[in-house]
């Protein structure tokens, strides 16, 4: 398989579940290679893109491309090169785990038995056991697993950490980053722990109100925002425009994360250097916020920027910039 | 794929196996016991309503979980994200499972040949009850091939309303009611006119032994030189009032049909005669049998679009 510009590349994708949308206009462009955190709250619509790329949802409006495929490939070769791991974990309950296995390798071309065998023996858990019997966390390990051993170019894996405890959070981001470094896979992860990401992913993905809110590698979202800290009595030293993504003040003092981009109008964002912003004001404090505070003020940005909607998400609303 | 489509339907498997063994067994028993004895008849009788519900049992149960089943622990997810397309992995289970009800109805069938021949030999030594005559209905319907075809409309029925409505439980429940009206539809409205019918007129009215050995469909005194009744009006169309005036006062069969002849009309019963046993079960079997690969295609359609 040639190698695509990009893993995963979505135009104005967008799901309808009756008069609500769990997801709309959600364009970004994943290189292939990366380890991409997709974050935001509870209803944000990670599973729903997730589920739409691993091709058991059918999108309600947009484009998407997967590893190069147009939406809706389902065939052997193409569905081989996608790992998906459920929120939900669905196993066979009645199977044995060595029967779950056979299963991966009966369906699976590239399976890779020995390393499934290995990592479950590694966790302790025994080919003989039930599905239904193994704790819930077990059975995430199981899920996970199967995904892995299945050796494939794009893993979307939809909360993988959320059952696991932190010895086993750690040796799965341990087993993503080598997966990448060996396979030179690609692998999108939803999370609403920005921590964890933090740590091993070098994309970010910000999704919230059903919109994607940004997207970009991890090292330019932190090089192309600034936290700003001023007295609450203050005059903004910024323009209240789209470049202050949220501010707030607590007792006297205000906090802004602002993308500095943005900060001096008609000259681009490339042209203007990341740090040391042209802030004369001596009252303000510049300081590099972390990923935590920068999806923190993403999530905050949201009822400023998107006006009434009045119960229901209007169909073309104004996008929120992307990228 | 095979071992997976057995291992995924493998307690339905099971279950549909012990259900049929269950009842061959007692088949078996009831059939030597009456064959022994005739005496024993009036055991049986109860069982014959259970034989006619059976390869709608059997075949819902077989496929109402087919797709449904996965819908339960959303194991659809799973299983349509691994290197087989969706089309191919159900095409493996419907191979599977539709394979597995034809062979069970057909082992069913073939031990119904034999339990049947026995009972009715029976009820001909006793009164009433079960006939035998394979023709009409009560022994049509679960001696043949269209067991095999009446179980495989269900089992295509049962994974059709699984795959919409994503519930087996009530894909079940709503199957039973769905396949017993198009079973009496059939048998009520389509059976009698598969084949054309044959006729036997005769003055006194008395059945031929061709008669007694087929399924009767209609009789009623005709005009003379008709098969049926004058269009427009039914079997039960009363004859010129010369007929009863005539008939009142005749006293042996002879004289009836005398008066018959007076009043230009004869007794004409209508039937399917035991000669046509074969080609009404092939008729019927593939009328069942057309359905089931419509109610397939359904399938098919709601699970490539199933979104999940």
């Amino acid at each position: 398989m040639s190698t695509p510009a990009a893993a995963v590349e979505t135009l104005g994708l967008g799901k309808r579940y009756g008069h609500a949308w769990a997801l709309q206009d959600c364009s970004f462009r994943l290189p292939p290679g990366r380890i991409a955190g997709l974050v935001g709250p509870n209803g944000a619509g990670k599973s729903t893109l997730l589920r739409m790329l691993a091709g058991i949802s059918t999108p309600s409006a947009g484009e998407m491309s997967v590893l190069g495929w147009p939406a809706g490939t389902q065939s052997t070769e193409t569905l081989a090169c996608i790992g998906y791991l459920d929120q939900d974990r669905p196993l066979y309950r009645g199977f044995r785990v060595s029967e779950m296995l056979r299963f991966g390798r009966e369906l699976n071309p590239r399976w890779d038995d020995t390393r499934a065998r290995r990592h479950l023996d590694d966790l302790a858990i025994s080919p003989r056991s039930r599905i239904g019997r193994l704790s819930g966390g077990q059975q995430a390990q199981v899920a996970l697993t199967m995904c892995l051993a299945k050796r494939p170019e794009l893993l979307l894996l939809d909360e993988p950490v959320a059952a696991l405890d932190p010895l086993a959070r750690d040796d799965l981001m341990h087993i993503l980053l080598q997966s990448v470094v060996d396979d030179g896979a690609t692998v999108l992860l939803s999370s609403h722990a920005v921590a964890d990401l933090a740590t091993v992913c070098d994309y970010v993905i910000i999704l919230s109100a059903s919109r994607v809110q940004l997207a970009g590698d991890l090292d330019h979202v932190l090089a192309s925002h600034r936290m700003l800290l001023g007295p609450a009595a203050a005059a903004p030293p910024v323009p209240a425009d789209g470049a202050v993504v949220s501010s707030v003040t607590t007792g006297r003092q205000t906090t802004m994360i602002v993308r500095a981009g943005q900060l001096i109008a008609g000259q681009p964002a490339s042209a203007q250097p990341p740090a040391g912003l042209p802030i004369a004001d001596p009252a303000w404090e510049v300081v590099e916020p972390t990923l935590d505070e920068i999806v923190l003020a993403y999530l905050r940005h949201r009822p400023q920027d998107l006006p009434q909607r009045p119960g229901r998400w209007a169909r073309g609303a104004a996008p929120v910039e992307a990228r | 794929m095979t071992w997976v489509a057995w291992r995924v339907q493998r307690p339905q498997i099971l279950a549909a196996l012990g259900a049929v063994a269950m009842l061959a067994v007692w088949l078996t028993a009831t059939g030597l016991v009456t064959g022994h004895s005739p005496a024993w008849k009036y055991w049986t009788d109860g069982d014959v309503g259970l034989l006619y519900a059976l390869p709608g049992l059997l075949g819902l149960a077989l496929g109402a979980p087919l797709v449904a089943g996965e819908a339960g622990h959303r194991t659809q997810r799973l299983a349509w994200t691994q290197s087989i397309p969706r089309t191919r992995w159900l095409a493996f289970k419907l191979l599977m499972g539709g394979l597995v009800a034809a062979g069970l109805s057909a082992a069913l069938t073939a031990l119904l040949e034999w339990w049947t021949k026995v009972v009715s030999i029976a009820a001909s030594t006793n009164s009433g009850g079960f006939s035998g005559v394979r023709i009409q209905p009560a022994a049509f319907d679960v001696t043949g091939i269209v067991v095999v075809g009446y179980t495989l409309f269900a089992f295509a029925l049962g994974t059709a309303l699984g795959a919409v409505i994503r519930r087996p439980g009530w894909a079940f429940a709503l199957g039973i009611p769905v396949f017993a009206a198009g079973r009496l539809l059939v048998e009520d409205w389509w059976r009698p006119h598969l084949v054309g019918p044959a006729s036997y007129a005769s003055l006194t009215g008395i059945p031929s032994k061709a008669v007694w050995n087929g399924w009767l469909l209609n009789s009623g005194l005709v005009p003379a030189g008709r098969t049926s009744p004058v269009p427009g009006q039914t079997w039960q169309a009363s004859p010129p009032a010369s007929y009863y005036t005539c008939t009142n006062h005749a006293r042996s069969m002879a004289a009836d049909a005398h008066c018959a002849a007076l009043a230009h009309v004869h007794y004409v019963m209508q039937f399917q005669p035991a000669s046509h046993y074969w080609a009404l079960q092939g008729a019927e079997t593939a009328i069942f049998a057309g359905i089931a690969v419509l109610l397939l295609g359904v399938t098919v359609i709601a699970v490539r679009k199933w979104s999940s």
